[in-house]
């Protein structure tokens, strides 16, 4: 949906794709549970699909960012699959969510997103991808269910049920 | 920048929540956003420039999304040697090309390319064309060891090596690398990558390394088998012509 387009019916061209689109692609796999250490390689994953279908891109219907986040989606599954526990979250001198985390934040900050992420890792990638595009990344629920290709009734029930979760993890004398 | 949906009703949540939902982070630093277009740049073969400020493509959506600016905004890849990387190098590995330009020289012509000239080639290259960049050949050296070394280079390829929780793309390198002196081990690497990555993102790029191997070990006839389960596979894939590529190659 950012990408300039210079010719109306041409996709963009992966140089503006990587451009526009890196940063968030990077974002939302450390949103979705790829830790600090392993984005670089995954959102590496990301572009090299980007780049082998690209010139597909132009039949669908969708904004350049739906496309890819769909992709990040696919890796971000992929590669909790394959790495169920993380446990350098938790390592407050070197942990990659802490060193996300931006400078000038502030330490409460920090840690009310650790806690927040600790509940995003207990729940299903399901509930978990609903959650961070709507609430973290402001996707709209057509788009997300364009790019989950769910039915909007599922889709908020997953956000529904994602929001009890953290609620439920935030309440006073949880403990964590 | 907008905020959380939730956030509508601040009232209803405690106040760490709202911290959290704040102070999301995940934004790459440019530095992170620059070696990674670097390593992708290596991958796929392709210089990586810093295009002028002008080019601020990125928009900011989302919370947590700091405004990194230009700095971060402005990086771009040239097109000109889009796919000479990753499955380009199993190209190059099987054939043998003539003179070429040099990395140098591709990277200067590439430079003024930007965003602004014509559209970039999307499809990567192919081998039919001579005009593909490659690296330069040095008498008895094989081309591909320029791409190689500079795989080697990335910060991600030597840093994280074969650990157990090595990547996809780590993984891929490896047998990419292999390819250039041992295609025996290539495709010991091929194998294993099917089998820690089984519906592997980047399965397409794996089978064009396998193709390119068993050519060069003289094994055509899996390589043709290879090949045709791949076309099935993968029907309208921009690898497609790749594949077919190596095996014109091997006929000259």
């Amino acid at each position: 949906m950012n990408a300039p387009q210079r010719r109306p019916s041409a996709a963009p061209t992966f140089e503006v794709v990587f451009a526009d689109q890196a940063r968030f692609a990077w974002r939302l796999l450390i949103r979705l549970g790829v830790s600090n250490r392993d984005a670089a390689d995954v959102c590496q994953e990301v572009f090299l699909v980007v780049h082998r279908r690209l010139p597909q891109f132009e039949a669908t219907r969708s904004s350049l960012r739906s496309w890819v986040y769909g992709i990040c989606i696919r890796a971000a599954s992929e590669y909790r699959r394959r790495n169920p526990a993380r446990h350098e979250v938790y390592d407050h001198e070197h942990g990659s969510m802490i060193a996300a985390v931006g400078q000038d934040d502030s330490l409460e900050a920090k840690r009310a997103w650790l806690k927040l992420e600790r509940a995003l890792d207990a729940m299903d990638s399901d509930k978990r991808q609903v959650f961070v595009l709507y609430e973290l990344e402001n996707v709209s629920m057509a788009e997300i269910c364009q790019i989950l290709g769910c039915p909007v009734q599922t889709a908020y029930s997953r956000l529904h049920a994602a929001r009890r979760l953290i609620l439920a993890a935030f309440q006073p004398g949880d403990g964590s | 920048m907008t905020e959380s949906p939730w956030l509508d009703k601040p009232s209803q949540l405690p106040a760490e929540l709202i911290e959290a939902l704040r102070h999301a982070p995940g934004e790459p630093s440019p530095v992170e956003l620059q070696t990674l277009a670097q390593s992708l740049g290596a991958s796929l073969g392709t210089p990586i420039l810093k295009a002028p400020p002008r080019l601020s493509l990125v928009k900011d959506v989302g919370i947590g999304a700091k405004p990194l600016g230009t700095v971060v905004a402005a990086w771009v890849v040239g097109g000109a040697m889009l796919g000479a990387g990753l499955v380009g190098v199993a190209h190059l590995e099987a054939t043998s090309v003539g003179p070429a330009p040099s990395r140098a020289v591709v990277a200067t012509s590439a430079v003024p390319a930007a965003l602004e000239l014509a559209p970039q080639p999307v499809l990567p290259a192919v081998s039919s064309e001579p005009e593909a960049p490659v690296a330069p050949t040095a008498a008895g050296r094989p081309m591909d060891h320029a791409a190689a070394a500079a795989l080697a280079r990335s910060s991600f390829a030597g840093t994280k090596g074969q650990a157990v929780g090595e990547t996809e793309v780590q993984l891929l390198k490896r047998a990419q690398q292999a390819l250039a002196a041992d295609p025996v081990r290539a495709l010991a690497l091929v194998a294993e990558h099917r089998r820690r990555f089984p519906g592997a993102l980047l399965e397409q790029e794996r089978g064009v390394i396998e193709i390119a191997a068993l050519l060069q070990l003289g094994r055509k006839v899996e390589a043709s088998a290879r090949a045709d389960e791949f076309r099935a596979r993968y029907p309208g894939s921009a690898h497609t012509r790749r594949v077919n590529a190596l095996f014109g190659e091997l006929e000259r």
